[in-house]
């Protein structure tokens, strides 16, 4: 009785397992579908400014037979390729210098800016000073300002205190002197790991000095590494400030203001953009793609913490 | 008054003279004052230079007319009361669109928590997903600007032409970036940039909550609704607090895309605050800077009361 049974089951297992595993894999198979199709949808723009970049502006008064866009026939995924846009940028746009002057200002507020953060940071973590936690709370509360309450007035306090402006200074100064953002998540993984070893070190008789630069700093190299990429991809995407300080002058712009300097209006030169578009997001897609985890890292800290 | 000095002086005297070991504590404690405020110092005074300073005057010219040549005249409210008042500035229009615009933010959270519900549950390949949906986010405005220009681009676009083949007509007068359809356009792009940045965070809230509530909840019979509004929501709402919070400040502020989208040529459909603000540092409307400062304090203070009220409401409903 049993073993028939037994066999009759075995018999309808495979058939219903089969059944049962389709039952429960469905719903997977069908949002990867959906994700997978979305996930297309954000390569898109992506892949349509790069066949267009290297697509030919057709001109109507050239009088060329050059299929480009605004003709007809044009296909944005099938096209006459030339290299055109590219060499333009270069020998027309200056987006070289561009590139090098964005590179030039930033080096000072990277390195400098996430020491002297690291610096306030380890002295918020570990050190017991008289006003500590008020300094501290007020450097906090700051991250919350609007930056728009101080455009206008640091404007003024650069142009008629400091006289920067149509130089690069308010670019690099300010952000030598460290942000309280930086400052507040560098603080958090300090606090995070224990200070057995900087007690040691203490007893040692090695100074507070020594603790940071040769305990501390080593031991937090992947938040600073962090907090240096999304710096570095924070000033090399900054629009706003370069605009206001060195846009009017020609050979200070940043890449972004040269970028922006292709003219946007009239007969459009939408393949030229593209080139631009594509050559301007080059340096953000191989850090991207070196360095993931810390930009993951970077943004998932910031939101838990802040 | 007097005395009680003299008497914390005279205690502290006696504390710090007999034993040489308080004493080396006494040391080893100012030693840590010192170091301390040495290591504040940096970020300390470039807080007071280039914020709080900053900060200061922008309530001092707020109600001053200057010019940056002569020096700034006092005249009370008057700008404010101009703000409010004008019938040619665009400040308070700005402000509508921006109003306006923000309606991206919660449109985006509900889509960016969608995406990472999903996304948790399947298992391989969800961190090359999520890195792709990421990209955006971290691209430089003006370059994703002048991609979405090209893609809203009339008849040439990859939208027009995808409006078209899937049968809609589009009419010569239709523009993606005209008038009606400007801010409806920015919102849709916006939703492209914005998507990574809250996916990550809500997916990291997300694989957070522990499988067991829902296990649990399933043998209580709980359908998807209820575990949706009693397990999941309450696990994410810290970070859809932060999403929304940020979300409103930086959709207020933004700048970058609506002058670049629009090649510079302000009109009252597209302006924006910061935007409408900066006109005012180029002295393409006049060299008006203490009028320029009221608007930024005004707004300053207007994403302040928000973010306050934001806060409060959170108390409510956010469970940390």
């Amino acid at each position: 009785m049993q073993t028939e049974f037994s066999a009759a089951a075995s018999a309808a297992q495979p058939k219903a397992d089969k059944k049962q595993r389709f039952k429960r894999i469905l719903p997977k198979i069908v949002l990867y579908v959906i994700l997978i199709f979305l996930a297309v949808l954000w390569l898109i723009p992506f892949l349509f400014a790069l066949s267009t970049s290297f697509a030919y502006q057709f001109n109507i008064n050239d009088g060329e037979a050059v299929v480009g866009i605004y003709h007809k026939d044009y296909n944005w995924l099938w096209h006459t390729i030339t290299f055109d846009n590219y060499s333009r940028l270069f020998s027309e746009y200056n987006i070289l210098g561009g590139f090098m002057n964005t590179i030039l200002y930033m080096l000072a507020p990277l390195f400098v800016g996430v020491f002297t953060s690291a610096m306030a940071a380890y002295a918020f973590a570990r050190l017991r000073f008289p006003g500590r936690d008020v300094i501290f709370f007020i450097l906090l509360s700051t991250i919350l300002l609007p930056g728009v309450i101080t455009m206008i007035p640091s404007y003024i306090l650069f142009a008629t205190v400091y006289h920067w402006t149509n130089t690069p200074l308010p670019l690099i100064i300010p952000g030598c002197f460290g942000s309280a953002m930086t400052m507040f998540l560098i603080r958090q993984y300090f606090l995070g790991f224990p200070k057995e070893l900087e007690e040691a070190a203490q007893i040692d008789g090695m100074g507070w000095w020594g603790i940071f630069v040769k305990i501390a700093l080593p031991l937090s190299m992947p938040v600073l590494i962090t907090q240096i990429i999304l710096s570095f991809n924070g000033i090399y995407n900054d629009y706003l400030g370069p605009l206001l300080y060195v846009g009017t002058v020609t050979d200070l712009r940043t890449l972004q203001l040269v970028l922006k300097s292709i003219p946007t209006v009239g007969n459009t030169p939408y393949p030229l953009m593209m080139a631009g578009a594509i050559v301007a997001l080059i340096p953000t897609f191989i850090l991207y793609c070196v360095a993931q985890k810390f930009f993951v890292e970077g943004i998932v800290l910031s939101g838990i913490k802040g | 008054m007097q005395i009680t000095a003299r008497v914390t002086q005279t205690e502290s005297g006696a504390v710090f003279a007999p034993s040489p070991k308080k004493n080396k504590m006494n040391r080893r404690k100012r030693n840590e004052y010192i170091w301390g405020y040495i290591f504040i110092a940096p970020l300390c005074i470039g807080f007071l230079l280039f914020t709080a300073f900053p900060l200061v005057l922008s309530i001092g010219y707020s109600f001053t007319e200057y010019d940056l040549f002569s020096p700034p005249k006092f005249i009370g409210f008057a700008n404010f009361a101009e703000i409010f008042s004008s019938n040619t500035d665009w400040f308070l229009r700005s402000l509508l669109n921006a109003l306006v615009f923000t309606i991206g933010v919660p449109i985006g959270a509900v889509f960016a928590l969608v995406v990472a519900a999903m996304l948790v549950n399947v298992g391989r390949g969800s961190t090359a997903l999520r890195m792709i949906f990421y990209i955006p986010t971290i691209c430089g405005a003006v370059a994703v600007t002048f991609i979405w220009q090209w893609m809203f681009a009339s008849h040439y676009g990859i939208l027009w032409e995808l409006l078209e083949n899937i049968g809609f007509h589009l009419t010569d007068d239709f523009g993606f970036l005209d008038e009606e359809h400007f801010m409806a356009s920015m919102i849709f792009m916006g939703q492209w940039t914005g998507l990574g940045g809250g996916l990550l965070l809500f997916y990291s809230a997300l694989q957070n909550i522990s499988r067991d509530l829902y296990d649990a909840a399933s043998l209580d019979g709980a359908g998807p609704f209820v575990k949706f509004r009693y397990i999941m929501l309450p696990g994410v709402s810290p970070v859809l607090f932060y999403i929304l919070l940020t979300g409103i400040v930086g959709s207020f502020q933004a700048f970058t895309q609506f002058q670049v989208m629009t090649g510079d040529v302000i009109s009252e459909h597209t302006v924006m605050p910061v935007w409408w603000i900066y006109r005012y540092i180029t002295g393409e409307w006049g060299y008006r800077y203490g009028f320029a400062s009221a608007m930024g304090l005004l707004l300053g203070l207007i994403l302040i009361v928000i973010s306050a009220i934001q806060f409060i409401a959170s108390k409510y409903w956010v469970k940390y």
